[in-house]
């Protein structure tokens, strides 16, 4: 039996060896971190100009859309534009098109504390809504009366006084609407309830895979985009507002390199048996 | 300082992270126990918040007075009638929620969907000015938007201009797949690294060894 070449032994090499050093280049930024160096793309950019463009006392619907399984992908991009927005005297009122999403949105508002860091005051400056279940139907009915769609706020308090809402009946008087989405043609429903009928500014957060689906629509109908945890870490070098997205991007990176470089040597094996191997029988 | 119960919710975060991480060698009693806590735990989250959103945006306008708000809970009560002898009649309120739903969909499709993407793929020549750069770009977008679309044009056989064409617009889509494909690993790692975040730092770091990160 002919001895097997070093091609065909990375063919055959076992799975769990990757994990191994994957999990190892992991570990390593995180436990003594790199700061490895990020550029900030248009998009981005655009995402900040958006909010640092609305006047005072605008009104911006956060329209969450994620839950636990991707939080992780875009907690760092959430948890950068809550600390953008709140740092802006404007008004934010949060829903949610899934049930996981009211979750995670209260736990990112929890990590930014608006009372304690930006002077915020609930039910004046932002509001924290439910979850509506009807997805594009449900985002055509807060595009038609956000205060008819909702009678009591995610922890049960009524909405009726909430100075959040004053002068907020139709879309027509929202400024800006910024859609969390993880269902990758959900921004779909933005372009097609906010967009065309009323030519509302929007942005999107979304996870890596999904940017490229949002990116035709940049910057006609969506001013800025944050793509992942990549986005979160470039708005929070853009906006001065650091956070765990530059230890995660650094991690990614890193454990990235790995799976690269099993990508090529496992094509180049394929090649070789299919190939070289082929013509030397 | 963390509190006793955010201990616990921290030990059980740490314990079913490393049950679910154990697949990783191979499937064992201890990840399927965690897994079908996972999914059970989820399917009972789902329901309370759906039962929630009911309450909220419709038991409760109901009871201030908006009548009307009677017939979108009998539909929705109606749904049940699948699990007896009258399945039938769910038929009504599915019929209403598709009628609905794509009602509310193509008001703006064509607008938003096809023209406006065709005008941004033709502004986009210049959208970022005259350089060379931005040109380029904008013809890469441009004939890539063609040459993908001659790939589904099937009443003619893809051969001469054509299958030029096909070809050229299969390649741009394969490139498409490999980027969302590379997305979808990026989303996969960083859920790797989110869990070995919370491992290292709040688990051992913070709870074990009682170091403040």
């Amino acid at each position: 039996m002919a001895e097997e070449t070093i091609w065909e032994k990375l063919g055959t090499i076992n799975y769990k060896w990757l994990y191994v050093i994957s999990i190892i280049a992991m570990i390593y930024p995180i436990l003594s971190p790199m700061g490895l160096p990020v550029t900030i793309s248009e998009p981005v950019r655009g995402f900040k100009d958006t909010i640092d463009s609305l006047p005072e006392g605008a009104v911006v619907i956060w329209q969450e859309g994620g839950g636990g399984s991707v939080y992780d992908e875009i907690r760092p991009a959430m948890v950068a534009a809550w600390k953008v927005l709140m740092s802006r005297p404007i008004r934010v009122i949060a829903w949610s098109d899934t049930s996981e999403g009211p979750v995670i949105l209260v736990d990112t508002v929890h990590k930014i504390d608006p009372e304690e860091n930006y002077g915020k005051v609930y039910g004046e400056d932002y509001v924290i809504l439910g979850y509506l279940p009807g997805d594009e139907t449900a985002t055509a009915s807060v595009a038609t009366n956000i205060r008819k769609s909702f009678s009591t706020d995610y922890f049960g308090k009524s909405i009726e006084g909430m100075t959040v809402f004053d002068g907020v009946e139709t879309g027509k008087d929202v400024d800006l609407i910024i859609q969390i989405y993880t269902g990758c043609y959900n921004y779909d429903w933005i372009v097609r309830q906010w967009v065309v009928p009323l030519g509302t500014k929007t942005l999107g957060i979304t996870m890596a895979c999904c940017g490229p689906m949002l990116a035709p629509y940049y910057p006609e109908m969506c001013q800025g985009y944050l793509s992942g945890t990549a986005g979160g870490t470039e708005l929070e070098i853009l906006g001065g507002v650091l956070g765990e997205g530059a230890v995660v991007s650094d991690a990614k990176n890193l454990g990235l390199f790995p799976l690269m470089l099993f990508i090529v040597f496992g094509n180049i094996a394929f090649l070789y048996k299919k190939y070289v191997k082929k013509e030397a029988r | 300082m963390m509190t006793p119960v955010e201990m616990l919710a921290v030990w059980a975060s740490a314990i079913f992270s490393l049950a679910i991480l154990s697949f990783l060698w191979k499937e064992n009693p201890i990840y399927s126990i965690a897994e079908r806590i996972a999914v059970g735990g989820g399917a009972a989250h789902g329901v309370l918040f759906s039962v929630a959103a009911i309450r909220s945006s419709g038991v409760e306008p109901l009871m201030k007075g908006q009548v009307l708000m009677i017939i979108p809970l009998l539909l929705g009560l109606l749904m049940f009638t699948r699990l007896t002898k009258w399945a039938w009649v769910s038929r009504y309120p599915t019929m209403v929620m598709i009628g609905v739903g794509i009602g509310v969909m193509l008001g703006a499709i064509v607008e938003g969907q096809i023209i406006g993407q065709i005008r941004m793929s033709i502004t986009g020549l210049y959208a970022g000015g005259l350089c060379p750069i931005c040109l380029f770009s904008g013809l890469v977008v441009l004939i890539g938007m063609l040459t993908t679309m001659s790939y589904f044009i099937f009443t003619k056989p893809h051969t001469g201009g054509l299958g030029i064409s096909a070809r050229i617009g299969k390649v741009f889509m394969m490139i498409s797949f490999g980027c969302n494909w590379a997305g979808e690993l990026l989303w996969y790692l960083t859920q790797m690294v989110a869990r070995l975040l919370f491992l290292i730092n709040v688990w051992i770091k913070q709870v074990i060894l009682g170091i403040i990160v």
